[in-house]
């Protein structure tokens, strides 16, 4: 073999070491595809459950993820020139090993001292160096299919203990849905035939319409109108006659828990909505299965059946019930707003029997302190008699006692009939409720108004707002060829300049203040 | 015939008319080799700067080391074609026989300085393009050949444009290179000045011949550009040029007439050249990034947007070029 021969052999085993180490990296990056590819099969069953074409299905996919990088990978395999090239670049070798590898079998002069200057600088690359293992992109591609696996086992293992890979994945999310909706129906009811076995006066105070009767949902649909100052009016009315009532009904339906506690229900405060005995039950420790299956069947307290549904509830669930719970305590908690307004609207029209039956606690502006005061009427028959004495004494006394109230006037019944502070007290709420419903259309209605103003010298004060208009803005343009040759430099230097002027720092000049800033002056409106 | 010492001579050669040059021109390193670089792949040259940096002085330097013969035409409005290339003029010998003859203008010369070449008439400009391109002269039905090498070096002044005709475009495609000579920097002032001060001028002397730089010439057609290479530059040509679909969005934007292919046989020519000076059998793609902007600044036609927003040519070119990828792997 001759010198040139064995130097195009020395080349092309140089350049054969390189390329076989860029293989190797294209070979780790296409495996990671076909891994992907092949993690799709898993994902698939976990989804649709195990079938009969399970197995063949993960083999199609493997086998479309082998075929898929090996396609990959023949289609971008490299070639001898290629490496080469890349090692230039890498080594900064000024493209004299892709040269020589070109022109291997070109037997000029010039290639041939070229091809002795390339094997000097490919004999001496360090390969490892140049190609070194490299985490290919591809392998984040990777790792997220391999979590929405992992996520997918762990909804299916959190859903059936162990996973039977039986049902589709949407089966078992739509049964589990289902059962917790069927869980919190049967809660509500129970609820509600609650209260109305045990608040009677709630029943009286509010009676159901046809429609709610028909689905208790509705009413339990609106946490404002069981704001406290709206019921706490008919509630203390019957607190002196129910209050020992309540009490020992709640014993005898309510088991050990609610009449062991003083702050249960029937003594601590009235069972308004659902919310409310959600809080209720989370006050007394009870979790709302178990008040349920407690008040509303004290037999199955300890059954089985019941007991394994209470374990089975999901975590849906238990943030459902924490998720109202916390709104219904800042619902109860908040002084004013809508709710406020709202239950000031139901006070005023049930104004009459306020004024007659109440004791002086019900007051329609302050829910929270009505609340508090009907749980005292409640609790002792003695504290209703004693507001309703100091209401009918004095009807400021009387709003003191209820926390600070400005619109209700105490009193008993007929002491205090046609009384002006009353009648107020009901125009302000309904402006209230006005005033919130005026606000609620100005946000969706246009339009125009007219403003009545007193006659006389008027000017009308706008912000200035600073701006400044740039050379660009006008919008014109001009081409090469409407400049003769000759002008050119000149638009060239033009331009110069303008630029030169819009870098020179110009001085700043203080922008006066906007409402300095003299106004045309507007005649008066009619 | 190209060998590892007949490699290390060429370099040699090159490194002693840059020696001899570097006598009287002080740092332009990169106008020096660009010179060289045109002179030694058979193009042209356009030097642009200001007054005063040495480019009339840097020819006859040139032409001095080379043994070469050396010409210098002073553009100015009122010359004519006639006063580049030659007239027939009338010679009355002994007896009164009275003959025709060519007088050969300052054209017929190895080296030729155009100074100022912004100054003449396009008429008068004219009159080299095909001494330029053809290297022949025609004088009536006579053509005559230019010797070989023949180098052109124009060089034009940026200010005082009044009065001037710029180059058309089809002219200044002629110029292999372009080159932008600018400022020396303090150090190399201190020696222009120490220099000037000095009792005796520098002696030049003949470092290399007319038959070595035609030796020269023949080695660099003999270096290896492989086909990537030869990719790039084509790729960086065709890129300059809006209406090629693998244009750049910046050619698109704003360059409105890109280079011909004469850019792209520029930049390998010259690139074949430079592999030689830096002692290389073949083209690599720095080669051709480092020639680039001098081969291609001057066949691109910036638009006025580019003008309005302070684009030059060499600013566009070198975004263009930082994109183009470098190897054909994907």
């Amino acid at each position: 073999m001759s010198a040139d021969g064995r130097e195009q052999e020395r080349l092309t085993v140089a350049v054969a070491r390189a390329r076989r180490r860029f293989l190797l990296n294209q070979i780790l990056r296409e495996a990671t595809v076909a891994a992907t590819i092949a993690l799709l099969g898993p994902i698939l069953v976990l989804v649709i459950g195990q079938r009969r074409s399970t197995v063949p299905l993960l083999v199609l996919f493997a086998a479309a993820g082998l075929g898929v990088a090996g396609r990959r990978w023949w289609q971008r395999r490299p070639t001898a020139y290629q490496v080469a090239q890349v090692l230039d670049a890498r080594l900064h070798t000024k493209d004299q090993v892709s040269t020589a590898v070109h022109f291997l079998d070109t037997s000029g002069p010039a290639a041939l001292v070229q091809r002795q200057a390339a094997l000097a600088v490919a004999e001496g690359a360090n390969v490892e160096a140049v190609f070194p293992w490299s985490a290919p992109r591809s392998l984040y591609a990777l790792g997220s299919v391999f979590l929405v696996a992992s996520t997918l086992f762990a909804i299916r293992y959190f859903l059936e203990k162990p996973p039977r890979m039986e049902k589709a994945l949407p089966t078992l999310l739509a049964q589990a849905f289902e059962d917790e909706a069927d869980r919190s129906g049967r809660r509500k009811e129970g609820y509600i035939q609650e209260a109305r076995q045990t608040g009677d006066d709630v029943g009286e105070a509010f009676p159901l319409t046809n429609q709610e009767e028909q689905n208790p949902n509705i009413r339990l649909q609106w946490p404002d109108v069981s704001s406290g100052g709206t019921r706490e009016g008919p509630e203390t009315k019957d607190s002196k006659e129910k209050g020992d009532k309540d009490s020992s009904r709640s014993d005898a339906e309510g088991g050990d828990q609610a009449s062991s506690d003083p702050s249960s229900f029937g003594q601590d405060q009235p069972i308004q909505s659902y919310e409310d005995m959600l809080e209720r039950d989370s006050k007394n420790g009870i979790a709302p299965t178990q008040a349920q299956h407690g008040q509303d069947n004290p037999k199955d307290q300890s059954g089985s059946s019941n007991g394994a549904e209470n374990q089975n509830s999901s975590f849906l669930a238990k943030l459902k019930d924490a998720m109202s719970n916390m709104l219904s305590k800042l619902q109860q908690k908040s002084p004013g707003g809508p709710n406020q307004q709202a239950s000031a609207g139901q006070s005023s029209q049930g104004g009459d029997d306020q004024q007659g039956q109440g004791d002086g606690k019900g007051t329609p502006g302050d829910a929270q302190a009505g609340g508090d005061q009907a749980t005292e009427g409640e609790g002792a028959e003695s504290a209703s008699n004693q507001a309703g004495k100091q209401s009918g004494g004095n009807s400021d006394k009387a709003m003191k006692g209820s926390g600070g109230s400005k619109s209700m006037s105490g009193g008993a019944a007929g002491s205090e009939e046609g009384d002006k502070k009353t009648v107020e007290a009901e125009q302000l709420e309904a402006m209230g409720m006005l005033t919130d419903l005026y606000g609620r259309r100005a946000a969706n209605v246009n339009g125009e108004f007219t403003v009545e103003a007193p006659a006389g010298k008027q000017s009308l004060r706008t912000p200035q707002t600073a701006k400044q208009g740039r050379h660009g803005d006008a919008g014109g343009e001009v081409n090469r060829d409407e400049i003769p040759l000759a002008y050119q430099a000149y638009v060239k230097e033009y331009f110069n300049k303008i630029r030169q002027n819009a870098k020179a720092p110009q001085p700043q000049e203080p922008l006066p203040p906007p409402a300095a800033s003299p106004q045309p002056q507007q005649p008066p409106q009619p | 015939m190209p060998s590892p010492q007949s490699l290390d001579r060429f370099t040699q050669e090159i490194d002693l008319v840059r020696r001899e040059i570097g006598k009287v021109i002080v740092g332009h390193q990169e106008v020096v080799d660009g010179v060289l670089i045109a002179l030694l792949a058979g193009g042209h040259v356009l030097l642009e700067g200001v007054p005063g940096l040495g480019k009339t002085t840097l020819l006859r330097t040139l032409g001095h080391a080379l043994q070469l013969k050396y010409s210098r035409i002073q553009f100015t409005p009122d010359l004519m074609p006639a006063d580049i290339v030659g007239s027939m003029v009338m010679d009355t010998h002994d007896g009164g026989v009275k003959n025709l003859r060519f007088q050969r203008g300052p054209i017929f010369a190895h080296l030729v300085l155009a100074d100022e070449i912004n100054r003449a008439t396009p008429k008068t400009q004219s009159a080299l393009l095909e001494a330029m391109q053809e290297r022949t002269v025609t004088s009536g039905t006579v053509t005559h050949e230019l010797e070989d090498p023949f180098l052109v070096m124009a060089t034009q002044n940026p200010l005082e444009m009044e009065g001037t005709y710029p180059l058309p475009e089809a002219q200044l495609d002629r110029f292999l290179m372009k080159i932008l000579v600018g400022y020396p920097t303090r150090e190399e002032l201190d020696t222009i000045v120490e220099r000037t001060m000095a009792a005796e001028q520098p002696h030049l002397e003949k470092v290399v011949d007319r038959d070595q730089i035609m030796g020269l010439r023949r080695a660099s057609r003999e270096v290896l550009v492989a086909p990537h290479v030869r990719d790039f530059a084509t790729h960086l040509v065709m890129a300059t040029q809006p209406e090629q679909s693998i244009a750049d969005p910046l050619a698109k934007k704003y360059i409105r007439y890109g280079s011909s292919p004469r850019g792209a046989q520029s930049l390998i020519q010259s690139g074949r050249v430079l592999a030689l000076m830096r002692g290389r059998w073949n083209v690599s793609i720095e080669d051709l990034q480092s020639l680039a902007l001098q081969c291609l600044r001057h066949r691109i036609i910036l638009n006025f947007d580019a003008h309005a927003e302070g684009k030059t040519a060499d600013a566009v070119l070198s975004e263009i070029m930082a994109r183009i990828p470098v190897t054909t792997l994907a």
